[in-house]
């Protein structure tokens, strides 16, 4: 950054905040706070000729259902951070001639189940205090072959998306595992063998406990409700209730201080999406690793919610985290993937995409292959008239 | 009169600093928090989370952040926004003169077209004039504010089209992106957020003014009137809206408040930057520097039109006796 930016102590102060300096092809003219960002084209960016656009605006929206509508009647040019469940809005606004991209992200929609007793606040391992239904690997697996992903991915995200089968789904280090089977009937041999006979109701039962878990998600997400409801049905046919107890966005990833369920282990089952960036050696860590178990001694650091520990898997990832040779960090984190799909700590659901929607006569969009980046070859887009 | 209104100041602020311990008591009790966002993110560590918490003076107990904000406030520095490190101020002032803009432009709309029919409607009770406009106007207070403006842009924005294929009046934001300013433009974009706001307000008035004119034109005094051989229009102006006008100053003040408050719906639904999204988006994520001074500004305004309308109500009306 420029020195002439400000004094680093005052770093939340700087004019530079607002109005950026960078080698892009475009430049920050205006900010207008909650309205709009306009760029301008850079004259002297280091491609001649481009960009070809003049301007580009960023317009900013309240929601996401204003910006499809704008993008129907041709008010703005692109609109991104659209969902997996706006495919149907999309198809049908395709007379009004609008388009969209989509890549992997590498992210899954998944289900985190928690190994620890969820009475326990934030217990370091999860032997000493086992959740009494979840610690089982039987349930787990059953649990899993009781779910239909495929159906999940057709019925309620029209078949744009593959199915979820691994922590590493693309990039570089993409680890394909085999996709797992569903088989209600295998899944409840499983459950009685593990002791879980059926009660009055269908529900079933061991030593005067039912089987009931608490599955949460964020609030006001349709394509999350119903994609809760298809579980609970699915796990109902094997004799498993779910009962849905969902909590506004802020709640769910509240942080350790602000009691966070998910840090302080107070849940069953939970529905939100997360996954690797470009090296999985962050995500695999921070999710999967022994050492990061959020627990009071720590203060609350580390994403392993489920309290998942395997020492293996711990090595591989300590390991690959030293070494620089692309080929062997791939094959120690292909033996993680492995092992997390047979120690079932979390059930891939869904590979997230990212879709952007655009206009037709936007040329030249491109949405990037990291998918982060929503102007990504913005020097190449061109108007066609 | 002065001794009333000393009094009334004082209750005034009183009430603002009760207001304020209770807002904040909410706000920092509200669970999620600032410090939400930074949880997922795995390279954050124990130690910089520690930090930003004592930076942002989070660490503190309740009581002494209420202190603490409360001894800022009073020397002027209303802090800094802890989503956009800005002062909140600055936030609330770049929204300011749109959401006046809009409001004021609604009031001003909503008070053209419910006096003229509230008045005709009292005058003409029971015609099919009175029928329509309180038929339009029960249409107006019943209807959901939200799915009204959606109505709004359905028809006039994705339907119907102008000459050039364009929408026929622009559903969304200020001003045309890219354009340079022109006020035709801007009152192209004022049109629908106003009517869908006008609509429901308007109900509202034209009704309460409907109801007050009726009470005063069976009035004794203004049937002398009519009885000297005055004529009706004088009657009606001169004599009978004069009086009926006094409740409505009444809700306008009280209503004026909301120049400031801005409209939630009206500005998310046609994507128009004021204070209201600005307080919805800083509730959201406990930012609470903007939202302790969006409210703070908003209760004192609260505060100062009753107390304007109080004594307003007393110099139109002689009968009032204030203190």
């Amino acid at each position: 950054m420029p020195d002439t930016a400000g004094d680093l102590a005052a770093l939340d102060t700087w004019d530079f905040n607002r109005a950026p300096v960078g080698t892009g092809p475009f430049i920050v003219k205006d900010w207008a706070a909650g309205e709009a960002i306009t760029l301008e084209k850079n004259a002297n960016y280091r491609i001649a000729g481009q960009p070809y656009l003049d301007a580009v605006i960023i317009k900013i929206l309240p929601s996401r259902e204003v910006g499809m509508q704008l993008l129907g009647t041709g008010e703005i040019g692109a609109l991104w951070d659209l969902t997996e469940a706006d495919f149907a809005s999309l198809a049908q606004m395709q007379a009004q001639g609008v388009a969209y991209a989509a890549a992997v992200t590498g992210e899954n929609e998944l289900l985190v189940l928690n190994f620890a007793d969820p009475a326990v606040d934030a217990p370091a391992d999860p032997a000493a205090a086992p959740h009494p239904i979840l610690s089982d690997l039987a349930v787990r697996q059953a649990l899993q072959m009781g779910i239909d992903k495929q159906k999940i991915v057709d019925a309620l995200l029209f078949g744009n998306v593959r199915v979820g089968t691994t922590v590493l789904p693309t990039g570089q280090f993409a680890c394909p595992q085999p996709a797992s089977i569903f088989d209600p009937q295998q899944a409840a041999s499983l459950l009685e063998s593990a002791g879980w006979k059926p009660g009055a109701d269908g529900i079933r039962e061991k030593d005067g406990k039912r089987l009931s878990l608490k599955i949460a998600t964020t609030t006001g997400n349709q394509l999350r409700e119903q994609t809760e409801q298809v579980l609970v049905e699915m796990m109902k046919a094997i004799g498993v209730e779910l009962v849905i107890d969902n909590v506004p966005s802020d709640v769910l990833f509240a942080g350790w201080d602000s009691a966070g369920m998910r840090k302080h282990g107070a849940f069953d089952i939970l529905l939100y999406t997360t996954g690797p960036g470009i090296d999985p050696d962050s995500h695999l860590f921070g999710n999967y690793h022994g050492a990061r178990i959020p627990t009071a001694e720590n203060e609350g650091t580390g994403n392993n919610y489920s309290r998942y520990i395997n020492a293996e898997v711990d090595a591989a990832i300590d390991d690959a985290a030293t070494i620089t040779d692309v080929a062997k960090r791939k094959e120690l984190y292909c033996k993680v993937a492995a092992q997390i799909n047979t120690d079932i700590p979390r059930i891939y659901l869904y590979e997230r995409l990212l879709i952007t929607g655009y206009r037709t006569n936007l040329q030249g969009f491109v949405v990037s292959p990291g998918a982060s980046d929503f102007a990504w070859g913005a020097q190449n887009w061109w108007l066609k008239p | 009169m002065t001794a009333y209104l000393l009094r009334r100041s004082l209750q005034a602020l009183l009430t603002l600093f009760v207001i304020s311990l209770i807002l904040f008591g909410l706000i920092s009790s509200a669970p999620g928090g600032i410090m939400s966002a930074y949880a997922e993110n795995t390279d954050m560590t124990p130690e910089d989370i520690a930090r930003l918490r004592a930076k942002y003076g989070l660490d503190d107990p309740v009581p002494l952040r209420y202190v603490k904000w409360l001894g800022n406030t009073l020397r002027g520095d209303w802090g800094d926004s802890l989503v956009s490190k800005r002062p909140a101020l600055q936030e609330i002032a770049d929204r300011l003169p749109n959401t006046m803009l809009l409001m004021g432009v609604t009031l001003l709309a909503t008070l053209l077209i419910a006096i003229p029919l509230g008045i005709l409607s009292a005058i003409k009770q029971y015609t099919w004039f009175d029928h329509f406009a309180t038929t339009l106007a029960f249409a107006g207070q019943s209807l959901p504010v939200f799915w009204f403006g959606l109505l709004l842009i359905i028809v006039f924005s994705v339907t119907l089209r102008g000459a050039d294929g364009r929408p026929l009046l622009p559903g969304s934001g200020m001003s045309s992106l890219g354009e340079p300013f022109s006020v035709a433009d801007r009152i192209r974009h004022l049109i629908l957020p106003v009517t869908m706001l006008a609509f429901v307000s308007a109900a509202g008035y034209m009704r309460y003014l409907r109801s007050s004119m009726l009470d005063v034109i069976h009035e004794d005094y203004v049937r002398t009137a009519r009885a000297k051989g005055l004529r009706e229009r004088m009657v009606i102006y001169r004599h009978a809206l004069r009086n009926a006008l006094i409740p409505l100053v009444t809700l306008v003040g009280l209503d004026l408040p909301s120049l400031f408050g801005g409209a939630l719906f009206t500005e998310t639904i046609f994507a128009w930057p004021g204070i209201g999204r600005l307080y919805f988006n800083a509730a959201l994520k406990t930012d609470y520097p903007v939202v302790m001074a969006v409210l703070v500004i908003y209760s004192g305004l609260i505060i100062a039109s009753s107390l304007l309308v109080d004594v307003l109500y007393a110099a139109l009306d002689p009968r009032i006796r204030l203190g």
